[in-house]
């Protein structure tokens, strides 16, 4: 059977499309081109960054717009408020103000030994989130003057899941949004596709598994990884009490689940969950956890699988 | 006066007669005996049952076994001069004439998972 492979620049990173058609990798890279227009938050032209200047409490917004809202509401509420869509103001006085695509990350090493102690994140008691509003019946998003939303935290998920839905007639077919992988069509699951789980020390594979239908995502600080002025490190995964860069003891976390975006909003959560607490979060579908030492450490089936493979 | 005449004993029959009538029913009861054996009734086996159920219609089975012989006339190469005749190959399993098929393409790199 052909397979047709596309690999291209989008949403600040690599996105990599395979599908049994030409057309369908075509369509797949222009509708993900007009998905990164619309709702990034580093064009100012955007849909996001328009509802985010607006000061009207009620904003008229496009289907996809609402979608986007949408998914970070329900990240938020599926984690009860850790995957938070309303700490943009507190992402960008950690320094993410601008787009980091192209920059080099700062040393993992340094910024571990330089860390604070580490803990697990908590959500917002005010749980802003929750005063946000999609009315999808007269197409607005309601939401506090001056809340403002990034849908970044479940937007290559999110990206990953559309896709899939349009290609949704192909026998089978692969969505990768720089890491958020979703594999889709029925002979998937005869013939996965095998995946390989980046370590995020040297970046060489920790783990092997094959994808049959379904979603894997990979969340961790070791990318968007920057100095600041003063000299101390901060990335991008805020926790949302504090509002400043969350260590909570794990690099990066790897999870499974039946879509992308609930993939990559487990794999967050479990992250600023801290290493206990996160692995009882991938429970149900599986994961992959590394320690700020380099220790991988597998959950739920992924667990089960070795310890009946040893 | 009367005369009493003493009562006449019957005639004893002969012995010739005795004979001749014993033979005949003999004979009679053979001959009985043998036009009931000729149509089957033997009478030393008993009565014949009433009804017997009739034998049920034997199936016979025809299997037929097809064997498909595709016979291919390979062309010899012009070194023997094509003097001889062209061998006869014998295929069991039908040979499709297609091109042969392409060589299959490369699987695709391995998906890679990591954060971005």
């Amino acid at each position: 059977m052909t397979e047709h492979e596309l690999t291209f620049r989008c949403m600040g990173t690599d996105v990599r499309v395979l599908a049994p058609d030409r057309a369908g990798v075509d369509d797949a890279r222009e509708w993900l081109e007009s998905f990164d227009a619309r709702l990034s938050r580093f064009r100012p032209e955007s849909e996001l960054c328009a509802l985010n200047r607006d000061r009207c409490a009620a904003v008229s917004a496009s289907a996809l717009l609402r979608s986007a809202v949408s998914a970070g509401l329900w990240a938020a509420l599926r984690t009860r408020g850790l995957v938070d869509p309303t700490v943009l103001p507190a992402l960008r006085s950690a320094g993410y103000g601008a787009s980091l695509a192209g920059v080099a990350p700062a040393g993992l090493a340094a910024a571990l030994a330089a860390a604070p102690q580490r803990r697990a994140a908590r959500p917002h008691p005010a749980a802003r989130w929750r005063r946000v509003h999609v009315d999808d019946a007269h197409g607005v998003v309601r939401r506090p003057c001056g809340v403002e939303l990034d849908t970044g935290g479940t937007g290559k998920g999110l990206a990953a899941d559309a896709v899939a839905h349009r290609l949704a007639a192909r026998e089978r077919f692969a969505v990768d949004c720089g890491g958020d992988l979703r594999v889709g069509g029925d002979a998937a699951q005869q013939r996965p596709y095998e995946v390989e789980v980046a370590h995020p020390f040297g970046g060489e594979p920790m783990h092997r598994l094959w994808l049959g239908p379904g979603a894997i995502a990979t969340s961790g600080i070791d990318s968007r990884l920057w100095r600041r002025p003063d000299g101390t490190f901060a990335h991008h995964l805020i926790d949302p009490l504090t509002g400043a860069p969350a260590w909570t003891g794990l690099v990066t976390v790897t999870a499974l689940a039946p879509t992308a975006l609930e993939a990559e909003t487990l794999a967050k959560a479990a992250l600023l969950s801290g290493p206990s607490a996160g692995a009882a979060l991938l429970a149900e579908h599986g994961g992959v956890l590394v320690h700020d030492d380099g220790d991988v450490q597998l959950a739920g089936p992924l667990a089960r699988t070795r310890a009946r493979a040893a | 006066m009367t005369e009493h005449q003493a009562p006449r004993r019957p005639r004893r029959p002969g012995l010739l007669a005795v004979g001749g009538w014993s033979l005949a029913a003999f004979a009679v009861v053979l001959a009985l005996l043998v036009a009931q054996m000729r149509v089957g009734r033997d009478p030393a086996l008993g009565a014949r049952p009433a009804a017997v159920a009739a034998a049920a219609p034997r199936r016979v089975l025809v299997r037929r076994v097809i064997v498909k012989r595709i016979v291919v006339d390979e062309v010899r190469d012009a070194e023997d001069g094509g003097a001889t005749a062209p061998a006869r190959k014998v295929v069991l399993v039908p040979q499709r004439t297609a091109a042969p098929a392409p060589a299959p393409a490369p699987a695709p790199a391995p998906l890679v998972t990591k954060t971005s």
